[in-house]
């Protein structure tokens, strides 16, 4: 018996019924979307310019600069000619006060505390809190003075600092010699430091009265001034560190930077707020910071495009840039940073082991030509480990070992391998490595490589590689520090960790360290000048690939924010607009 | 239902053993390294020997799981080796977040997925029955992470009415949490309202055929009254099965949701936990999961019971 036929009325009944709850569901969403209030509502401060700088101004970074020319520049007063910021040359004129910057990160800290944390991406975050002994110059990272005034080598291994007078931590505590002592002792010897490494020169720390500290060295070290502008240099609070269980600062910083700890809720936010008694004075303008930390990039772009971030702190995947051009809701400020693409080769079991085939693997490996493909224009073709901006660079050895298919092939053969050769290659897994992996793949393959390419999870990688040689190149790259005596040993010391089963070249490790046996600059480039001929130009210890470019996200209400060339951004001297 | 309830706890303990020592092997089993990943870009061969021998790394397997489960007995669930948070607190603070992103999945599912399935029903065959077959079809083919990207472009990015990332909770602020639960859950919802519509839809026509709902029709009870009060009844076993599958599955996609709208749950945690070699945090945030999803089961059979006394 086929179902009764239903009554016409009983029909209309239940699509009204349906239709009044679907447009019910509808209307309520309508009223949610339009009840919720903009979040992004903080920017309003007053306007006040105390605080511009004028000398400052002009050595900012001319690519960061593009849209800061709409700072208002006039009715500024003057800032005090001795203040720090200038002397990092990055505050420019015109700064507003108020506000907070919501502003995304790609991942949660490893730690809050500098001298346990390990990861280069921290600095990011650490930089808001944290002050080091050293500062460094925005364009070329010369080291300027931070919490210390000012140094001098008494001697080969006698260096001195003299500290700022007046500084407090965040918890109200003062920071003098005593706090100096403390900070480096910590990082040497603390259950859990990742810095002690940086800080193995320094034999003792003696404290000479209130304000003057001394490192007694066990070898001359010059690149411990630009080392202390980095994580090893940052300083926390003593009283905080030693009532902190383990003294441990992971989750509850103390430094004495332009902002203090709020709220900290891992892989999810770290709200800061105004150091009312920042040293720097007139800074930070703004009134907070709220870091969130988003992983997926195109979540984070989503968050600027909607007005609920102000900024991102900085853009792996650049093929997201070209899409948004001409976009008003969003800017792409850019600049020259250290991090770089290379290769890691093994030179103990592996074909690489002969300097011809690391020398035909670079010359067949298109640089010029893969950019665009690889990097969307965001790069620039290597050869040298630190970029052309840095004090380091030395330009005559530029270019070198360029490609050159046939050159490669002659050298193939010279090395045994005429009828070309099997590569195990390891790259780690993320959408970029894995271009880069076939991009390589096939520019190698032309002069005879016949790369099997493994792709692992980075920790993975790393371990297979650099710890159980169970490949023969590994194309990954390089974050850069801010003294190339930390770079240079990494990448071509021999027993760095990052250098497979300690195979050096012979000569090398001398020049590296002669790299900080001056405290003149001219001399260490110099140092530096030697130590990359003979470690990348000639023995090819390590093959630069491409200088990244900084690429950093923003709304347009965001201003004197300025990149550097560290590649980790700075926030006390960021304002907003409107 | 004392007796069903003391009968699952006595499958949960294994249960519960099982599945945390699985995801203990695999995720060990790989050739990820956590000391490395926790070194960063700050490695040296004496560090990475004193950190693998902090972590216990260099123990068996075997006595790192019963190292791991005995303080987790205890309440212990260890401390992040990322973030150093202590691994009940995330699962404290992320947990909240990701109930109220699934529950919100549901309510959608189930207040567009039930009428459309007993409407279906009640014109089984019809070309409006076809229709929201295609529907629904539709709704659970539809990748969740596309849908997603799609409706944030559109109603979030090029038009203000919704968030495009991040959360509040509904404790906090009422209608800024609908605003922020809204899209994710109405993702959640288009293969949820899915699969109520066609499980509703198949338990209602078997239930409009029976006899019972014959006799009623020919007492002259109302259709309407015999549809949405009779058949739908009848079909509540079928509605709570369907419910808790649901919850399962509603978990398991926020995963992805939770990273596209960069929502600070459970989800995200266990995507950046797996990253990292996080290992107490993965294994944390899997227990709470297994242990949601089987409440969750306890629960359905309870309900069985008592929507069906017949059920024993």
């Amino acid at each position: 018996m086929k179902p009764t036929t239903t009554r016409p009325e009983s029909r209309a009944g239940h699509r009204s019924a349906l239709w009044k709850l679907l447009a019910l569901l509808f209307t309520f969403a309508l009223v949610a979307a339009a009840c919720g209030g903009d979040d992004d509502d903080e920017g309003s401060g007053e306007t006040e310019s105390e605080a511009t700088a004028e000398e400052g101004a002009e050595s900012a970074s001319e690519e960061s600069t593009e849209e800061d020319s709409e700072a208002p520049a006039e009715g500024g007063a003057e800032l005090a000619a001795d203040l720090p910021a200038v002397l990092e040359g990055a505050a420019l004129p015109g700064g507003t006060y108020g506000g907070t910057v919501r502003i995304s990160h790609g991942f949660s800290p490893t730690s809050l505390d500098p001298h346990t944390g390990s990861s280069g991406g921290d600095h990011h975050v650490l930089y808001t809190m944290y002050d080091r002994l050293t500062h460094f110059e925005f364009d070329t990272l010369n080291p300027t003075p931070g919490l210390a005034t000012d140094w001098e080598f008494v001697d080969d291994t006698t260096l001195v600092f003299n500290l700022r007078e007046g500084v407090t931590f965040h918890d109200g505590s003062p920071f003098n010699a005593e706090v100096v002592k403390f900070n480096i002792e910590r990082g040497q010897n603390h259950p859990v430091t990742t810095v002690a490494n940086n800080l193995a020169s320094i034999d003792s720390v003696e404290v000479i009265d209130d304000l003057t500290v001394q490192l007694n060295l066990n070898r001359p070290d010059t690149g411990l001034i630009g080392i202390l502008s980095d994580r090893a240099g940052m300083m926390v609070s003593m009283e905080a560190a030693l009532a902190a269980e383990e003294e441990r600062l992971d989750t509850t910083p103390v430094g004495t930077g332009a902002f203090q700890l709020v709220s900290y809720a891992p892989g999810d936010n770290l709200v800061l707020e105004r150091n009312p008694d920042y040293w720097q004075e007139g800074l930070p303008y703004l009134d907070g910071i709220e870091w969130v930390f988003i992983e997926d990039e195109e979540a984070a772009i989503n968050g600027v495009l909607a007005g609920e971030l102000d900024m991102m702190s900085f853009l792996g995947d650049t093929s997201k840039v070209a899409p948004l051009e001409g976009d008003d809701r969003i800017e792409f400020l850019t600049g020259p940073a250290q991090g770089m693409d290379g290769c890691y080769m093994n030179k103990l079991d592996s074909p690489f082991a002969d300097v011809n085939v690391r020398r035909a693997w670079a010359q067949s490996i298109d640089k010029e030509g893969l950019n665009e493909v690889l990097h969307f224009g965001f790069a620039e073709p290597a050869y040298l480990i630190v970029p052309p901006e840095h004090w380091a660079y030395d330009a005559s050895l530029v270019p070198h070992n360029q490609y050159d298919i046939e050159g490669a092939k002659q050298l193939l053969a010279d090395a045994g391998f005429a009828d070309g050769v099997d590569i195990k290659m390891v790259m780690w897994l993320n959408p970029h490595e894995e271009r880069k992996a076939e991009v390589i793949q096939a520019s190698v393959a032309d002069a005879g490589f016949r790369v099997d390419a493994s792709i692992l999870e980075g920790s993975a990688a790393n371990a297979g590689f650099f710890e159980n040689g169970e490949f023969d190149v590994y194309c990954s790259g390089w974050s850069g520090r801010p003294d190339p005596s930390q770079t240079t040993t990494a990448l071509l010391g021999s027993e760095s960790f990052y250098n497979y089963a300690d195979v050096g070249v012979e000569g090398l490790d001398e020049l590296v360290a002669a790299g900080t046996a001056s405290a003149d600059q001219t001399e260490r480039a110099a140092a530096y000048s030697e130590a990359f001929r003979v470690g990348l130009v000639e023995n090819l210890a390590w093959v630069p690939l491409w200088h990244h470019t900084n690429v950093e996200p923003q709304a347009p209400t965001v201003k004197g924010h300025q990149l550097n060339l560290y590649g980790k951004i700075q926030m006390q001297f960021v304002w907003l607009e409107g | 239902m004392l007796k069903l309830i003391g009968s699952r706890a006595v499958t949960v303990l294994p249960t519960l053993l099982l599945a945390t020592f699985m995801v203990f092997v695999l995720s060990h089993l790989g050739p990820a390294d956590p000391a490395i990943a926790y070194l960063g870009e700050e490695i040296t061969e004496e560090r990475l020997a004193e950190v693998r021998e902090e972590f216990g790394l260099n123990d068996p397997l075997l006595v790192q799981y019963w190292n791991w489960l005995s303080d987790a007995v205890r309440g212990d669930l260890g401390t992040s080796i990322h973030t150093f948070e202590d691994v009940s607190t995330t699962i404290k603070r992320t947990l909240p977040v990701t109930v109220q992103l699934v529950i919100g999945g549901l309510i959608l599912s189930v207040l567009i997925g039930l009428p459309l399935g007993v409407w279906a029903a009640s014109r089984a065959d019809t070309a409006t029955d076809r229709t929201i077959s295609s529907v629904s079809v539709l709704g659970v083919s539809v990748p969740n992470f596309w849908l997603a990207l799609i409706l944030v472009a559109a109603f979030a990015v090029n038009r203000d009415w919704f968030p495009a990332i991040g959360f509040t909770s509904i404790t906090e602020d009422f209608w800024g949490a609908i605003r922020h639960t809204f899209l994710p859950a109405f993702v959640i919802a288009t293969g949820g309202l899915a699969t109520v519509s066609r499980q509703m839809r198949g338990a209602m026509i078997e239930a409009l055929q029976s006899d019972y709902i014959r006799t009623h029709r020919a007492k002259g009870i109302r259709r309407s009254l015999i549809v949405w009060k009779h058949a739908l009844r009848n079909s509540g076993v079928t509605f709570v099965t369907v419910l808790g599958l649901l919850i399962n599955t509603s978990l398991g996609a926020t995963v992805v949701l939770e990273s596209v709208f960069a929502i600070p749950g459970m989800g995200g945690q266990v995507v950046g936990a797996a990253l990292q070699k996080d290992f107490p945090v993965i294994q944390g945030v899997v227990l709470t999961f297994v242990l949601v999803v089987i409440l969750t089961n306890l629960l359905v059979d309870i309900s069985y019971r008592i929507i069906d006394p017949r059920i024993r």
